[in-house]
């Protein structure tokens, strides 16, 4: 279950207002490849994992992303506050405002509402960590190219900040393809048996232990 | 920077420790020196976090008596600096 | 400034990239962690782990390919 915290994992301080860059920013919050969408996926994915490792790394890292998501919602919340009707209209942000006024919608800069059609969970083990992997990619661009418009040292900080937390992300989903449990797997490959990308049961994982066992004495049996 | 910015920065800085190190301990369960720093920053960030919680109120819903202090300004969305 | 806490020294190791890597598998190298910013220095750079710190770099000054 979750437990909430009363405090962001980053401190947001910011003491100018600025909408423009507030429409831009909240990409990060509902967009393809903001916090929303990628919470949602690791958590989501964590169900069908048969490896432990990979359940915890899905369940920690998406936990954190609800955390970054909540920064997200701060950053624009501060940068919109008691604004005026001219700035909000100078900035383009009245056809948002007309919708939600100063609430923070989960949206994409360019006003698309929140879809999970952005994220999928495969139910493949392999395949949901190279998602995962994308999707970090994909928010640390995203990162990039927000810090290209940014020059108020009070929104780069925590900016920066959720940027390099995705870089670290991707270096764990990247070991999670690897652990203990499905080292077995790899093993499978060296002798040259088919790979499925498949979730093995133990019983099936068993059989090709002993299938292990029996080439190995087979090909001892052959030398002497 | 007020007093309770402070240490609120402090205690940050240890639990981001600690989580850092619990992410990196899934996949390194095996690595035992850093499950000992996790253990480490996990006490201090336990004790930062009583100093906290004592001087300026709860940071998770808890059965603490005073119910005003949990619904009490500030939340984390709020400038945390005024 | 880099305040650089030092892992006890360990046996711990994992191959970076495994000996039996075989096609049609991708890879992370797997990290080896042997020192640790300080919690102040780490919740600044965003990681505990100076290796993994990679600051957004928009004119491609640490590419050091010599362009």
């Amino acid at each position: 279950m979750f437990v909430y915290e009363k405090k962001l994992q980053y401190p947001v301080n910011i003491k100018n207002p600025n909408p423009a860059l507030a429409k831009i920013i909240i990409s990060q919050y509902g967009g393809p490849d903001g916090e929303l969408g990628a919470s949602l996926r690791y958590l989501s994915q964590r169900y069908t994992v048969p490896y432990p490792e990979v359940k915890a790394v899905l369940t920690d890292i998406g936990t954190e992303e609800l955390g970054h998501l909540e920064m997200v919602g701060t950053i624009v919340y501060q940068l919109t506050k008691g604004l005026t009707v001219e700035e909000i209209k100078a900035a383009g942000l009245d056809a948002y405002f007309v919708d939600h006024t100063a609430g923070i919608y989960p949206s994409a800069a360019s006003g698309v509402p929140f879809s999970a059609a952005a994220m999928q969970v495969k139910g493949d083990p392999i395949t949901d960590i190279h998602e995962d992997l994308a999707a970090e990619q994909k928010a640390r661009v995203t990162y990039d190219n927000i810090l290209r418009f940014c020059d108020d040292p009070d929104v780069i900080d925590p900016i920066r900040f959720l940027r390099q937390r995705e870089i670290v992300h991707y270096q764990r989903f990247g070991e999670a393809m690897r652990t203990k449990c499905n080292g077995l797997v790899m093993v499978m490959n060296t002798y040259k048996l088919i790979f499925v990308s498949e979730m093995l049961s133990l019983w099936k994982e068993l059989c090709i232990m002993l299938y292990l066992v029996i080439y190995i004495l087979h090909n001892h049996c052959l030398l002497t | 920077m007020t007093e309770r910015a402070i240490l609120l920065k402090k205690l940050s800085a240890v639990e981001f420790a600690a989580h850092e190190l619990h992410i990196y301990l899934d996949t390194h369960p095996d690595d035992v020196s850093a499950g000992k720093a996790m253990n480490e920053y996990d006490r201090q960030a336990n004790a930062l976090r009583l100093e906290f919680e004592s001087k300026f109120g709860p940071l998770t819903p808890g059965e603490d008596g005073n119910r005003w202090a949990w619904i009490s300004d500030p939340w984390p969305w709020n400038n945390q600096e005024d | 400034m880099d305040v650089i806490k030092k892992l006890q020294a360990s046996d711990f190791f994992i191959e970076p990239i495994p000996k039996n890597a075989v096609e049609a598998m991708a890879y992370v190298p797997f990290q080896n962690a042997k020192t640790l910013y300080s919690p102040e220095q780490g919740i600044c750079m965003g990681t505990l782990f100076p290796e993994l710190s990679l600051p957004f770099d928009p004119e491609n000054r640490m590419r050091g390919d010599g362009q």
